[in-house]
């Protein structure tokens, strides 16, 4: 009796998924199942959804309906005979450290500098040795190109930079999943790639699971393992991005990407 | 009626040791509206409705009654049922309840003002609330009100006076008990007035150098 034939828990398993605010459904029973590993990136039209569902994952946002596993353990609620049963802050809190998250507006911490930013959570939520950390801190800035502005304070770097250092913060928690939502859209343009070059080395060397919104089509492409459109809080497609950028089975996909891309990517 | 320096001079000592009183009492008093407030204005953003609701009440409660209403509440009512505390420790708590209720509103403003981007950052790294409290909000929402704050501290300076009334011997206190036995009233107001003002200015220009100073950020 070897445990050779349990299958691996998925990173994420959601199940009927609803969220609404006041009377506009965002979120409209939503399934999904995320193989651990896997990068998917998430298009759709403004509106359709999609931060949502990443504030849902984070638990920035509570759901109304249906279940969301992580790594096998239910995250803010489970399904108990017919109900949900929230869960205590204490789990809560266990099960979202698999879950870590990039903004479109950085959000880093203006009082912190650069390396301060990445070695609070360590330090202060994981009691990680201040030495320790900030080795790991200084590792960290350095992936992310940034190892000569780990004191510099946020107001003194650029869009590209933060955001750089946002990604190594949400790094030095050691998520198993990471969520990106459109974390080029605040930048301008000649500031974009070095924010995707980062994310792709990311998606090169490691195997973390990456959720990854954006409006950047070829990137979206061209990062994933597999690409979800969405549309008026249901997923329309879900395929691979291959198939999708190619040739879409559905219409609306189709009439999405024609809108974005124009003549191509 | 003239002015008497000589006699002036001859009370000034009495006066110095009533200042000397007001002063403290304010230090003492800022010190707990400073606290208590901070802890209000937490309380107004706690996740259980009732605390929230509670603790508005009482803000609003604090606020819209006198001053001397609360102090005399203390002074006379409380000691009815059976919590009788030192004159002047009543005296300090009731500038403190009173201050700590406008002190909250301008912490509330501060917390405010903190983007809540900064919360959910925090909470995306899995900070339990009250370290995101203490090392990522209040740090960003302290500086901009510390002036702020300290006018209300020159204002509760101010409003010292009313601790007279139960019998403080503060600087209008001492200057009050002193006309009363010389029936002067000039010269000891007088006086009180003055070193009023001169503390008040005082204080004012060390509130606007703090300006300055959380300004330049
Ligand atoms: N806190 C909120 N209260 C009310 N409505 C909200 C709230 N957050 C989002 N919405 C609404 O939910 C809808 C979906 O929003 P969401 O941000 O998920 O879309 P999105 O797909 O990320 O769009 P975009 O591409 O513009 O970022 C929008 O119509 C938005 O106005
Ligand atoms: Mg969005």
């Amino acid at each position: 009796m070897l445990p050779v034939d349990i299958p691996p828990s998925p990173a994420l398993r959601l199940r009927g998924v609803s969220k609404a605010f006041g009377s506009l459904t965002i979120l409209d029973k939503l399934d999904l199942d995320v193989a651990p590993g896997e990068r998917i990136s998430i298009i759709g039209r403004s509106g359709s959804g999609k931060t949502t569902l990443l504030r849902v994952l984070m638990t920035l946002e509570k759901i109304d309906a249906g279940s969301i596993e992580v790594f096998g353990r239910y995250l803010g609620q489970r399904p108990e005979g017919g109900r949900l049963v929230p869960a205590t802050p204490e789990e809560t809190r266990a099960v979202r450290g698999d879950i870590g998250m990039v903004f479109q507006q950085f959000n880093l911490f203006p009082h912190r500098t650069a390396i301060e930013n990445v070695i609070e959570a360590p330090i202060h939520v994981k009691k990680m040795g201040s030495k320790e950390a900030r080795d790991m801190g200084m590792a960290l800035l350095c992936t992310v190109g940034l190892a000569d502005k780990a004191d510099h304070y946020p107001r003194q770097l650029s869009g590209g930079q933060q955001q750089r250092v946002a990604i190594a913060r949400a790094l030095a928690m050691q998520p198993r999943i990471i969520l990106f939502d459109e974390v080029t859209s605040a930048l301008d343009p000649e500031r974009v790639d070095e924010v995707l070059s980062v994310i792709q080395g990311l998606a090169q060397e490691s195997t973390i699971t990456m959720l990854i919104v954006t409006h950047e089509m070829r990137f979206a492409r061209d990062v994933a393992t597999r690409t979800i459109f969405m549309e008026e809080g249901l997923i329309v497609e879900d395929d691979a991005p291959a198939v999708i950028f190619g040739k879409p089975n559905k219409a609306r996909t189709q009439s999405f990407l024609q809108s974005v891309l124009g003549r191509g990517l | 009626m003239n002015f008497d320096l000589t006699y002036l001079l001859q009370i000034a000592p009495l006066l110095l040791k009533g200042a000397v009183v007001t002063v403290q009492a304010t230090v003492l008093g800022t010190l707990l509206a400073a606290v208590l407030g901070l802890l209000m204005a937490i309380l107004t953003r706690s996740r259980l409705r009732i605390v929230r609701y509670a603790t508005t009440a009482v803000v609003l409660f604090v606020r819209n009654t006198p001053l001397l209403i609360q102090l005399f509440f203390l002074f006379y009512i409380l000691p009815q049922f059976g919590i009788a505390l030192p004159t002047y420790l009543t005296g300090v708590i009731a500038l403190g309840i009173h201050y700590a209720a406008y002190m909250s509103e301008v912490y509330r403003a501060g917390i405010t003002a903190v983007p809540r981007g900064q919360w959910e950052a925090a909470h995306a790294l899995n900070m339990p609330r009250a370290l995101v409290w203490r090392r990522i909000i209040l740090p960003q929402a302290l500086p901009p009100i510390i002036p702020p704050l300290g006018n209300y501290a020159i204002a509760m300076f101010k409003d010292t006076p009313v601790l007279a009334t139960i019998g403080i011997l503060e600087m209008l206190g001492v200057a009050l008990a002193e006309a009363n036995r010389s029936y002067r009233y000039y010269e000891p107001l007088t006086m009180v007035g003055i070193l009023f003002l001169i503390f008040s200015l005082f204080s004012a220009v060390a509130v606007r150098l703090l300006e300055k100073r959380y300004a330049a950020r």
